[in-house]
């Protein structure tokens, strides 16, 4: 061997040795995912499930109801600009309570309660379809709800009221191109659903919510979905639920219908379907005459085919896409079709919500309508989630 | 022997150990030398002859027998006192001067003495005598580096003389010499030895220089024996009439 | 070169077991010292980045307020207003984990809501999964970093006591963050995060946050800006980070600086070494000339050997280094703990840079101090091989002109150092060009002195005095070397402990002028002086009511921004003025510069003014208050030790007109005549037992003030005592080559008649002549060293003001550490003579 080359292996092995002495990874970054490891929960049993009848008192039940674990305000509504394009929208708030009521001082931000809301806009002309979602604290004045006067805000999207009552809103909700800001009255009185506002949604007592809203307001207002903000104006309905843990064992999600038809009615009607491919037993829904007054739907008084379906390129999940609603009862037969097919709401939990064209006969005489339909369920159970 | 053995080996073995191999040098060897004497003890390089001078300085130790001089045993002392009994009782004068570099003329010669307990006045003083004597007065402040070879060899004879020894040790003293100059060293070591009544063991491979001294022994089989023939002046004196 | 030639070189050093120890070990410990200390400053500042980009996380600015935060709504002005949804509230503080030794861990909190552009490892979790709604309902919960966990053994839901400001909390683990990314990991390393309105309540913020983080563009944050009210900033989240690095950079250069210096004096010992080799080998060298070797080639021969030895020796050095370095960054965390900033590091990594510093300085240094050696090799003339000549006798040549070569450099350190205005790196190249230059004047000195001491020692001893004096001049290329590291090594212990002392001196003193109650009360602080804890306000009425209290005095230590970066505030009772030993230029008298200072004036620190270069008189400082920025003309310097950075003074008045800021950081008790301190400081006790806080009499907190100041030197000393024994290493090695060489001489000597104890005199003399001139050289050498550490180094690094004490003691101390170190290294060489043959000795060269 050459001294050159004895001088090369030397430096050779003085690296690969110096090499060894230092054991650094630190400044290879890997992609690497974060495990957190919790504890077990909290018992939803703190909370105070929906039991039993009562009365309700506005405008304050049109606030929070910090005892039970789940809550939202939701407002849908099919709207028409001047030159008569069709718009949907849709703006709900959500309430996830994490324990019962409010941390003792009202100081600082600490809180209970969760909001988070989505907003949704349908171009029909457009075909298009725009959401958005956000999440806050209750608490620094960034999100929150209250009953006197009634309003519900997470940081800009806020319902102001414009009653006292509560029957007229405001509604203010942007996200980038998006735009709403509707004047809502409500056309005829609160509607208590289910029994009286008690909507059971499973057998078992407990499992319920209790239901309240206004099936037809009219809207006035702007919108914009992706260029400038148009006058609009249309229909709205509004439902504001709240509960524990109201789905039972076994249920995946529900198939929701609000319709408003144009001989003054509104038709609310939602089945919950269990893992086994079956429907539960309390599903039903509510008939709204034209003076404001209701009758109970039972599930037999209402029959559901489903005509076809649609299913999303980007979660892969398979909604069904049009019905065939019939109430032999009241001698209704509509045909429920999605203005445009592409709906879903990629939010944090997947579910479809899309505004909907109404077509079909009310004792063989043709009947128009629209409303909203909400798929849930369908790319994963919501078991847990509600 | 008419005068008393100043000096006596007593079946002295000296072997060298180098590695697995072990050489014996001097094998069970006897020889007196008298005081007063001027003995030689020539031989090739290598043969022990300075094992022996180194024996008898104490310098070095037997493996066997026993080194007398002046009476005392030297090889059953402690390198310690036979440090101290060669300080007292003998000179010695090295083939290559030995000469310490960095002190003067003067230095080097009265060193010995101040080691003895003398002062440095005294030691000097001596040391100065000395020099005289060997014809170096004059280069007393001088550094050993500045005299020739000859006059560093006078230097260090007059360094082995400044304790007033009995005995003289010389190994090689002209070895490192030319040899006009060998011969004024060697005029200079008879008339300081014999002209004084000092003992003079030399060592040397040098005929020439051997036969100057009264006795010459060589070494042979490890035994100290005379040189066969006629050599040294004693026995050359012994001329039978 | 051939492989024959090479071997040579190699066996060499393989047959001289001893001779090539000694290089490995010189280069090993310069080696392993600037290892360990590039290890403690690297682990030190990667802790600080990591743990800035804990809490920063990705945010690229931050809205923050003074010291007592901003309110909460500022939030929602951003978020709802501004419109910039990418914004988080952050609450930060800290408290001390008692049951986790004491460490103090910084408190986070954040809402997990906000969090996703911020911080990968909290957002994106589901309210779904269980378990996390507990971090906004549980009163005590926090996340933990999988690393403190597992150290600590915590599990999910155990308690955890903590000490916040002035109470004790117990605090329950309600998730541990397991992260696959080490560095992320190792960033949340002492962090607690909790639910942002938890940590609110538990630092008893009310509705004020610490700061809001956000993520905009530039245009973006203008925007903000202008939305935000009075006393309210938007700063660059990077500023921050940067003004919080710089406090530490001069100590952590004064530390590389004297890692360094040992570097330096090993390689003092290899210049010796490779020397003696060289020396010895004349013969050989010449016969290889002889044998047609050229010079070059033996050159390079003499290198390689060097280069083998010494990459040996940074192997065991880099080993050696990692494990000093484990001490050395606890020491160094510890420090900065105590000084600047609460500081995690766990664990010294060898990273690749620190270990590839260690081989390029330790071969480096190796290789260059064994170039002159290699050159006096190459010119060995082939006719050495038959005659051996004086190579000493070249090299007193060369003295003078390397002793005038070593006046011009210490003179061109000089200038360095006056030219080197402010810059620290420059000053302390002028300082080591100063030390090297007169260290080259050594071998002058030496062969002066010898000249000198020749003649008293044959007056005293005879020849033998003489002759040692001549003997070290003899080969003064090599004694002279040695008694240069020596020289060095003493001089810098000198140097140092000069400064040390002084500074603890004035220090002393400082204290008796600025500690004035006789009993301090306060909360203890985590870590460091960056966050001071708050004290309740209901304290100072239960104090009050302790009987033999006569006054009590209130304290505030804030951080505030001004332009020109974070400023410490000390806010003073206005009743009690100082006494003119504690300002450096005051206009006027005290009673009237107070009254300035009543008035709305404010005093700085000097390495305040020295840092921001004020002018001496009629200077300004900008801070921003509550109701924004503001200048207050300065009325004074006084001098302060406590903190480098700088301290500005306020009184208390002024403090409550332009912030909002009510809380207490301490408190002074005045005892009443006739009160037995003791006694008071019980009943103090007492009636605070249940708080955390602690009452401390003057005098333990002076002591403890010192026992930090000890603690923050220990580091310095250890590297004093290091350079000590390397210095002895060289010497003894020196010497035993000397020994070495004068065999036959000695043995002559020997034969001569030189007893043993004669020989034990004479070699002790020699070293004794070599560690006097050392030891006298070292003296001035070490008084100018501390002299410029003092009145330079210090006051560029820190700008502080010292008066150097000289105590005579030291002095003497290091001339005894001197000759003693020198006469020690003599032993071995003597024994090892002892046992040689005096026959072998007579006949070698």
């Amino acid at each position: 061997m050459t001294s050159r080359r004895a001088v090369v292996v030397a430096l050779a092995t003085g690296l690969a040795l110096a090499a060894v002495l230092a054991p650094t990874a630190s400044d290879r970054t890997e992609p690497a995912v974060s495990r957190l490891e919790l504890g077990p929960g909290l018992d939803p049993a703190a909370f105070a499930r929906a039991t039993a009848v009562q009365e309700y008192h506005l405008p304050a039940d049109h606030g929070p109801h910090l005892e039970f674990q789940t809550e939202w305000w939701y407002y849908t509504g099919n709207l028409t600009a001047s030159d008569g394009r069709r718009f949907g929208f849709q703006l709900t708030f959500f309430r996830r309570g994490l324990a019962p009521g409010e941390p003792s001082d009202g100081l600082g931000l600490t809180t209970h309660q969760v909001y988070f809301a989505h907003l949704a806009i349908t171009d029909v002309a457009a075909r298009s379809h725009v959401f958005a979602e956000r999440w806050s604290r209750g608490a620094g004045g960034l999100a929150g709800a209250r009953g006197t006067p009634f309003a519900v805000w997470l940081e800009g999207w806020r319902v102001e009221s414009r009653r006292a009552d509560g029957s007229a809103v405001r509604l203010v909700a942007r996200d980038g191109p998006l735009l709403l800001d509707l004047e809502l009255e409500a056309r005829k009185p609160l509607v208590r659903h289910g029994e009286q506002g008690l909507s059971p949604k499973s057998d078992e007592p407990g499992n319920a919510s209790h239901y309240i809203g206004y099936t037809r307001l009219s809207a006035r207002g702007r919108l914009a979905a992706s260029s400038g903000a148009e006058p609009v104006s249309g229909d709205a309905w509004f439902d504001h639920e709240w509960s524990t843990s109201a789905l039972g064992a076994g249920a995946v999600g529900w198939d929701w219908f609000s319709l408003q038809l144009q001989d003054g009615r509104e038709l609310m009607y939602f089945q919950i379907r269990r893992e086994d491919g079956g429907v539960e037993a309390v599903s039903g829904g509510t008939l709204v005459d034209a003076a404001g007054d209701t009758r109970r739907l039972p599930a037999d008084a209402v029959s559901l085919t489903v005509l076809d379906r649609w299913t999303s390129p980007q979660t892969g999940a398979t909604y069904p896409s049009r019905w065939r609603l019939r109430v032999p009862g009241e001698d209704l037969d509509l045909l429920v079709a999605p203005w445009i097919p592409a709906q879903e709401m990629r939010t944090s939990f997947v579910y479809w919500e899309g505004a909907v064209r109404v077509s079909g006969t009310r004792a063989g005489r043709p009947l128009e309508g629209h409303g909203y339909v909400e798929l849930t369920g369908y790319a994963r159970s919501m078991q847990g989630v509600f | 022997m008419s005068r008393n053995p100043i000096i006596r080996l007593d079946r002295v073995s000296k072997d060298y150990t180098e590695g697995a191999e072990t050489r014996r040098v001097l094998h069970e060897a006897s020889a007196s030398f008298a005081e007063g004497e001027v003995v030689a003890i020539q031989g090739r390089s290598g043969s022990g002859k300075s094992t022996l001078l180194n024996l008898v300085a104490g310098i070095d130790s037997p493996t066997t027998g026993e080194v007398w001089v002046a009476g005392t045993c030297i090889n059953r002392l402690s390198p310690a006192d036979r440090t101290l009994f060669r300080r007292d009782h003998l000179g010695f004068v090295f083939q290559f001067f030995n000469l310490i570099p960095t002190l003067r003329v003067l230095e080097n010669v009265q060193l010995p003495a101040e080691l003895r307990g003398r002062s440095p006045g005294e030691a000097a003083e001596r040391a100065r005598t000395l020099l005289g004597e060997v014809g170096l007065a004059g280069r007393e402040s001088s550094f050993p580096d500045r005299l020739s070879g000859g006059e560093q060899q006078r230097v260090a004879i007059a360094r082995a003389l400044v304790q007033d020894p009995r005995i003289l040790l010389a190994d090689e003293p002209t070895g490192n010499l030319d040899d006009i100059t060998g011969e004024g060293v060697m005029d200079l070591l008879e008339r300081l030895t014999r002209g004084a009544g000092r003992t003079l063991v030399l060592v040397t491979h040098s005929l020439q220089v051997a036969s100057r001294a009264d006795r010459v022994h060589t070494i042979e089989d490890g035994r100290v024996v005379p040189l066969p023939g006629p050599r040294g002046r004693t026995e050359l004196t012994q001329v039978p009439p | 070169m051939t492989r024959s030639l090479l071997l040579t070189g190699l066996r060499d050093l393989v047959r001289r077991p001893l001779h090539s120890g000694l290089m490995v070990l010189g280069v090993a410990l310069g080696v392993a010292v600037v290892v360990a200390i590039d290890l403690a400053n690297t682990s030190a500042l990667r802790g600080f980045a990591r743990s800035t980009e804990a809490i920063t996380g990705r945010a690229t600015h931050q809205v923050v307020g003074g010291p007592s935060g901003l309110a909460q709504d500022v939030l929602r002005r951003i978020r709802i207003e501004g419109g910039l949804r990418a914004s988080a509230p952050v609450v930060e503080g800290y408290v001390t984990a008692l049951d986790l030794d004491r460490q103090p861990l910084r408190v986070l909190g954040l809402d997990v809501l906000s969090e996703g552009p911020f911080r990968a490892h909290l957002g994106g979790r589901s309210l779904a999964d269980p378990g996390f709604e507990r971090l906004f309902v549980d009163e005590a919960a926090v996340f933990v970093g999988a690393a403190l966990a597992d150290r600590y053994g915590l599990s999910l839901g155990r308690p955890l006591r903590v000490r916040v400001q002035d109470r004790v909390e117990t605090l329950t683990v309600r998730g541990i963050i397991r992260s696959a990314d080490a560095r992320e990991a190792a960033s949340l390393d002492g962090l607690l995060f909790m639910d942002v309105g938890r940590a609110q309540r538990l630092l008893k913020m009310g509705d004020r946050i610490t700061r809001v983080d956000l993520v905009a563009s530039d245009d973006e944050a203008e925007r903000i800006a202008a939305l935000l009210p009075a006393g309210v900033r938007l700063v660059s989240a990077r500023e921050q980070a940067e003004t919080v690095a710089q406090l530490t950079e001069a100590f952590q250069l004064n530390l590389t600086a004297l890692s360094l210096l040992a570097l330096v004096v090993g390689m003092f010992l290899i210049y010796n070494t490779v020397m003696f080799s060289v020396v010895q080998r004349r013969a050989v060298l010449g016969t290889l000339r002889l044998l047609g070797v050229t010079g070059e080639q033996v050159f390079a021969l003499v290198l390689l050997e060097t280069a083998t030895a010494s990459a040996l020796g940074v192997l065991l050095g880099v080993g050696l280094g990692w494990v000093l370095g484990q001490e050395a960054v606890r020491l160094v965390t510890r420090t900065i703990n105590d000084l600047y900033y609460v500081l995690s590091v766990t664990g010294a990594p060898l990273t690749a840079a620190s270990v590839g510093k260690g081989v390029a300085l330790g071969l480096g240094a190796g290789v260059l101090a064994a170039v002159a050696p290699a050159l006096e090799a190459a010119r060995v003339e082939p006719v050495e091989a038959l005659r051996p000549s004086r190579l000493e006798s070249r090299a007193r040549r060369v003295v003078p002109g390397v002793a005038l070569g070593g006046a011009l450099l210490a003179v061109a350190g000089g200038i360095l150092m006056m030219l080197a205005g402010r810059s620290l790196a420059l000053s302390f190249a002028g300082l080591f060009a100063i030390v090297l230059g007169l260290a080259l004047v050594a071998p002058l000195a030496t062969v002066a002195s010898m000249a000198v001491a020749g003649p008293i020692g044959g007056r005293l001893v005879g020849t033998l005095g003489r002759l040692a004096a001549r003997t070290v001049t003899r080969s003064v290329s090599r004694t002279g070397v040695a008694i240069a590291a020596l020289a060095v090594a003493v001089s810098v212990t000198i140097g140092v402990g000069l400064m040390i002392e002084s500074f603890r001196s004035t220090v002393e003193n400082w204290l008796d002028l600025s500690l004035r109650a006789d009993v301090f009360i306060s909360a203890p602080s985590p870590g460091g002086t960056r966050r001071t804890p708050v004290v309740s306000p209901d304290i100072p009425q239960r104090v009050v009511a302790v009987p033999g209290v006569e006054d009590v005095e209130t304290f505030r230590r804030v951080r505030v921004a001004s332009p020109l970066g974070e400023v410490q505030l000390a806010v003073a009772d206005p009743r009690r003025p100082r006494s003119a030993a504690f300002y450096r230029f005051a206009e006027g008298e005290p009673d009237e510069v107070w009254e300035r200072v009543r008035a709305g004036a404010v005093l700085v620190s000097e390495p305040f003014a020295f840092r921001h270069r004020l002018p001496e008189a009629g200077g300004t400082v900008q801070l921003q208050t509550d109701r924004g920025l503001r200048s207050f003309p300065v009325a004074g310097v006084f001098y302060d030790y406590a903190t480098e950075s700088g301290l500005v003074l306020l009184s208390s008045n002024v403090y409550e007109r332009f912030w909002d800021d009510r809380a207490i950081s301490s408190l002074g008790v005045y005892v009443a005549p006739g009160h037995a301190i003791e006694e008071v400081v019980a009943d103090l006790r007492a009636a605070l037992a249940g708080t955390a806080l602690q009452v401390t009499p003057n005098r333990a907190l002076r002591a403890g003030a010192l026992e930090v100041f000890d603690r923050t030197f220990a580091v310095t000393q250890a590297l004093r005592l290091l350079a000590v024994i390397v210095a002895f290493i060289g010497v003894w090695s020196a010497l035993m080559a000397l020994q070495v060489e004068r065999t036959r001489e000695l043995a002559t000597l020997e034969v001569l008649g030189l007893g043993p104890r004669q020989m034990w005199g004479l070699t002790l003399l020699e070293t004794g002549l070599m560690g006097t001139v050392a030891g006298l050289l070292a003296l001035p050498l070490g008084w100018l060293l501390a002299v410029i550490l003092v009145t330079v180094i210090n006051v560029r690094s820190f700008g502080w003001t010292m008066r150097l004490e000289a105590d005579p003691w030291l002095f003497v101390q290091a001339l005894a550490v001197s000759v003693v170190a020198a006469a020690l290294a003599s032993v071995y060489p003597l024994i090892r003579l002892r046992r040689r043959s005096l026959a072998a000795a007579l006949r070698s060269e």
